[in-house]
């Protein structure tokens, strides 16, 4: 079978005509429409709204607890900066001579030990140093 | 009125002017339920089809953009919404035998006599066992007419795509046809 038999058999296929009244269905169902159509419109503005503004509260809600993500980021930064200061103070305290020479005499030297010293100078090693260092 | 190009009565559909509309309307119904019944093989369905496709056209009468092109335009409304009902259908498992051959829609046309219409019957059940892609190719271009670009536009595809169901549905009813086209008489009847 050839395609122009093929395409001869085609043709020749009833053709379908629409009904008598089709365009008035058709004129009567858009005539219709608009009723149910606006109720639907209405319908999917206020679906948008609730949309929109359930969106709003999404990214909202979302930029706040990014806000607070970055700010607990910023603190934990900071906090491991003072560690590593605090680490590299300790190490040049340790660094340093612990003894500091306050006053000599012919018979002794007279130091102070920052390892021992107490937050409040004790008023008895200070009088001690002071007798020493003053000849008494 | 009747003057007036597709263009220029959609023009006036948008400005709210139903006469044009059904000026549209008449002008195109025919093509498109003919289309319809060859494609669904059920008149009533194919002009519920028509009437549905008709709605969508007036609705998006303000996003259609006048390229001449109105007819491919149709075609390919009514080809996806008869595509979203099958796959409706599909979907929920109850596809009903919609390609089931049915007299009513071939009433209209008297037939000379029996084998003519034992030749449609046996040409359109053929054609309905084809699918819906190499179908609707097949009926807009050998029972509507379309060139290949008005088609690829109502099926929303490119030209070669077009050309290539074209020829396999094609290849596919002539295989289908053969045996029954050169066997006469005696093929004709082990077929029914």
């Amino acid at each position: 079978m050839h395609d122009e038999k093929l395409a001869e058999v085609l043709r020749e296929l009833p053709v379908v005509r629409a009904s008598e009244g089709f365009t008035a269905s058709v004129m009567k169902r858009i005539e219709e429409r608009p009723r149910s159509s606006r109720w639907r419109s209405l319908g999917q503005v206020a679906a948008a709204i609730a949309l929109l503004a359930a969106g709003a509260l999404g990214m909202n809600v979302i930029h706040e607890r990014r806000a607070d993500a970055e700010q607990r980021e910023v603190i934990r930064h900071e906090q491991e900066q003072l560690r590593r200061e605090l680490q590299q103070l300790k190490a040049d305290t340790r660094a340093v001579e612990a003894t500091i020479p306050i006053g000599s005499t012919d018979e002794a030297e007279v130091v102070v030990d920052v390892r021992e010293l107490e937050q409040e100078p004790r008023a008895d090693v200070v009088y001690a140093a002071l007798a020493a260092s003053d000849g008494y | 009125m009747h003057e007036l190009s597709d263009g220029e009565l959609m023009a006036r559909t948008r400005e709210g002017d139903h006469d044009a509309f059904a000026l549209l309307v008449d002008r195109h119904k025919d093509s498109l339920v003919n289309y319809l019944s060859h494609l669904v093989r059920d008149r009533g369905h194919a002009e519920e089809l028509a009437q549905e496709a008709f709605v969508k056209l007036y609705e998006h009468a303000a996003q259609y953009r006048e390229e001449g092109r109105l007819a491919p335009y149709l075609f390919k409304i009514a080809t996806n919404l008869f595509r979203s009902e099958l796959r409706r259908k599909q979907r929920w498992g109850v596809l009903v035998h919609m390609f089931t051959p049915t007299e009513e829609a071939h009433k209209e046309t008297p037939q000379k006599d029996l084998l003519e219409q034992e030749i449609v019957d046996r040409v359109s059940r053929e054609l309905a066992r084809l699918p819906i892609l190499y179908r609707s190719a097949v009926i807009l271009r050998d029972i509507e007419g379309l060139s290949y670009e008005e088609i690829a536009e109502a099926l929303e595809t490119n030209i070669g795509t077009i050309k290539s169901r074209i020829g396999r549905g094609r290849e596919q009813l002539r295989v289908a046809l053969t045996p029954y086209w050169n066997g006469g008489e005696h093929a004709r009847r082990e077929a029914r």
